[in-house]
């Protein structure tokens, strides 16, 4: 099955990145004072979890169908996958919708670490932190990332494992130092949405910086699923 | 019975077949009511393509020496073995013929292109009768 | 249910400056076995990678049991269908042979546990083993298990015996002999060793630059053609003119050499009513005519 060799493909990378965010998590935690706000709590969930979405993105979806890598030897298989009866885009649709379930594991696995290693109140400045504000947070913060891994996946479908990290970071990167000199509607802003804006602090949803991301999200994901679909070998 | 061929000679396989087909018969390794290799059989032994086998056995029933039993395999006719008296008859003329040629001096090649000049000379004889 | 397994008319495909079909033909009768032969560049692998969906014609059509092959959803059910054996006989380096065949077999719903079970022993593949660890000899062997368990009406094999000893080879014609004689499965491969398809094929098409330059049944064509020497006992005449039909015709001293495509008795005789000659015919094997058809270009 699909599902089964994507799990194969991926799931060294995924066991890596995973133990690598949870320990940077707890590590980055400290149990001092911090300043107002939730900003190291944010940190610390968002940022490994970004790295994890660039480079589970790059972790298949152009050896699985195929491309110009030619490394690991993955690139021969890829003529036998295209021989099966399946259509492209059910190997995209899989490929990425294994790659969210990931994400979103860790996530879960992420906050679950961090009440596990400070349970009673999340917040280490003691200040309390409603369970509901946490999961509005983290389901901002897994459309954040999501769109982060949909930008991977769009890099992946006609660049190489290295250049597809790369060019994904120096986006990342690049739209936070746009969005800090040209500033958008808080509501809008996605980053802020993760630190100032944040549901720990505002107590609701963002629904229009979600609305954005998920839009966003979307796009990349359709385009690289065109670019993938026209590929010739 | 033993068959082979040798794909790489030139000379059509299916030909080569119906050749030590007949041969066999001639020789009596192939009796009259006997069956030919079964077709599948043979041509996974040889590695040969099986319409090569089919095209051999149909054109040896075309020339009345193999009856194709449908169903039951290939079967040397009554009639075949009536057809060896005659070539084991060509073979004695032919020896005879040979063995002059060599004694007044021709070697192997001058006798085989003596043959081939007449050989022709006969189909555009036949040719020439015909129109 | 199409006569025709593949058919393919005037398929032109270019890369970036490079013409690699230029109007290519193709008629693959369901049932043969199909030697596709041609140069290195000559345009088989394009030809084979159209067939399998993997890039598209710039022009022409191309058609798998009347199927356009392509990413859509017929494409994918005309695979199941299909056995691929690509030149790079590549599988997935983290997987062995059980699982390979583990991982495919829900894809199928014809897929044929005989054939998997004859082939697993027949070939002798060690099922516990990692695939980047089998011989070359092995690797081959198991992707033409995956191709024909699969339950496929067709075969394409892209230089299937490539690299193979003779041995393991031969054990490889002769699976595909009796999988052409006891299923009737259409074989279409792509060939160097001109005498296996000598043996094998009973078509053959001649790809050379982008086109077909002759195509038939493989008895046919060694019939029809001939290699006809004539030698000129005063020397070879410089007004002579050769009937139709008489191709590649080289002088070499006193012998005029012809390679006849047709009416081979009609440049006999024209041969032979010259005076002072001396005609000899000679078969041609698939490998001289090749490389005949491959010189005066």
């Amino acid at each position: 099955m699909l599902w089964k060799k994507g799990w194969y493909e991926t799931r060294i990378r995924l066991l890596f990145v995973l133990a690598a965010v949870v320990v940077i998590t707890v590590l980055t935690l400290d149990p001092a004072p911090a300043a107002a706000g939730s900003g190291p709590l944010v940190g610390a969930t968002t940022i490994p979890a970004m790295l994890a979405a660039i480079l589970l993105a790059g972790a298949g979806v152009k050896t699985q169908l195929g491309g110009l890598q030619r490394s690991k030897g993955l690139h021969g298989s890829m003529y036998y996958t295209l021989s099966l009866p399946v259509t492209r885009t059910r190997l995209f649709n899989v490929r990425v919708s294994l790659g969210l379930a990931e994400i979103a594991a860790i996530q879960v696995l992420t906050y679950s670490a961090i009440l596990l290693v400070h349970p009673a109140g999340v917040h280490p400045a003691g200040i309390n932190v409603a369970l509901s504000d946490l999961f509005k947070h983290g389901v901002a913060a897994f459309l954040c990332v999501t769109a982060v891994y949909s930008l991977g996946v769009f890099f992946a479908a006609f660049l190489d494992d290295v250049y597809q990290h790369w060019a994904t970071i120096f986006t990342v990167v690049g739209t936070i130092v746009i969005l800090s000199r040209v500033p958008l509607p808080a509501s809008m802003d996605a980053f802020l949405v993760l630190s100032l804006a944040s549901p720990l602090n505002t107590h609701t949803m963002p629904w229009n910086a979600m609305a954005v991301l998920l839009g966003l999200s979307g796009m990349l994901l359709l385009i690289a699923l065109k670019i993938v679909r026209s590929l010739e070998y | 019975m033993i068959i082979h061929v040798n794909p790489a000679s030139g000379i059509p396989i299916y030909i080569q077949l119906m050749e030590q087909v007949k041969h066999a018969i001639e020789t009596g390794a192939l009796r009259a009511g006997e069956q030919l290799p079964p077709l599948r059989r043979l041509a996974e032994e040889l590695v040969i393509n099986p319409n090569t086998v089919v095209r051999a056995y149909r054109e040896l029933e075309h020339e009345g020496i193999v009856e194709v039993r449908h169903g039951a395999g290939a079967f040397v006719r009554q009639r075949a073995a009536g057809q060896t008296l005659v070539s084991r008859k060509a073979q004695s003329i032919m020896q005879s013929a040979v063995e002059r040629l060599a004694a007044a001096g021709l070697e192997e090649d001058a006798i085989r292109r003596l043959l081939e000049n007449e050989l022709a000379q006969l189909k555009e004889g036949l040719i020439r009768r015909r129109t | 249910m199409t006569e025709c397994a593949i058919e393919a008319v005037a398929l032109r495909k270019s890369f970036k400056r490079h013409e690699a079909l230029c109007g290519l033909n193709l008629n693959v009768p369901r049932g043969s076995v199909f030697g596709f032969l041609g140069r290195n560049g000559a345009g088989k692998t394009t030809t084979i990678r159209i067939l399998m969906g993997l890039a598209k014609a710039d022009q022409g059509e191309a058609r798998i049991f009347g199927i356009a092959p392509g990413d859509d959803d017929s494409g994918a059910l005309l695979r199941r269908r299909i056995g691929f054996v690509p030149e790079d006989k590549e599988l997935y380096p983290y997987m062995t042979v059980e699982e390979v065949i583990r991982f495919s077999r829900p894809f199928f719903p014809h897929w044929r546990d005989d054939l998997e079970r004859r082939y697993l022993k027949a070939f002798d593949l060690p099922p516990k083993k990692k695939i980047p660890e089998l011989s070359k000899g092995m690797r081959s062997k198991l992707m033409l298990l995956l191709a024909t368990a699969r339950g496929s009406e067709l075969l394409i094999l892209d230089e299937p015996t490539d690299g193979l000893d003779p041995v393991v080879a031969e054990e490889v014609l002769r699976e595909l002999i009796v999988l052409s004689s006891s299923d009737g499965t259409t074989i279409f491969f792509s060939s160097h060793q001109l005498a296996e398809v000598e043996q094998v094929a009973d078509r053959i098409t001649i790809i050379d630059q982008g086109r077909s330059i002759i195509s038939g049944e493989l008895e046919d064509l060694k019939q029809q053609y001939q290699r006809i020497k004539v030698v000129f006992a005063d020397g070879i005449p410089a007004d002579i003119r050769w009937a139709q039909g008489a191709d590649r015709i080289r002088n070499e001293g006193r012998m005029v050499s012809i390679l006849s495509g047709r009416n081979s008795d009609e440049i006999m005789a024209q041969a032979r009513a010259l005076p002072g000659t001396s005609v000899d015919t000679y078969p041609v094997t698939l490998r001289e005519l090749f490389l005949e058809l491959m010189r005066a270009d």
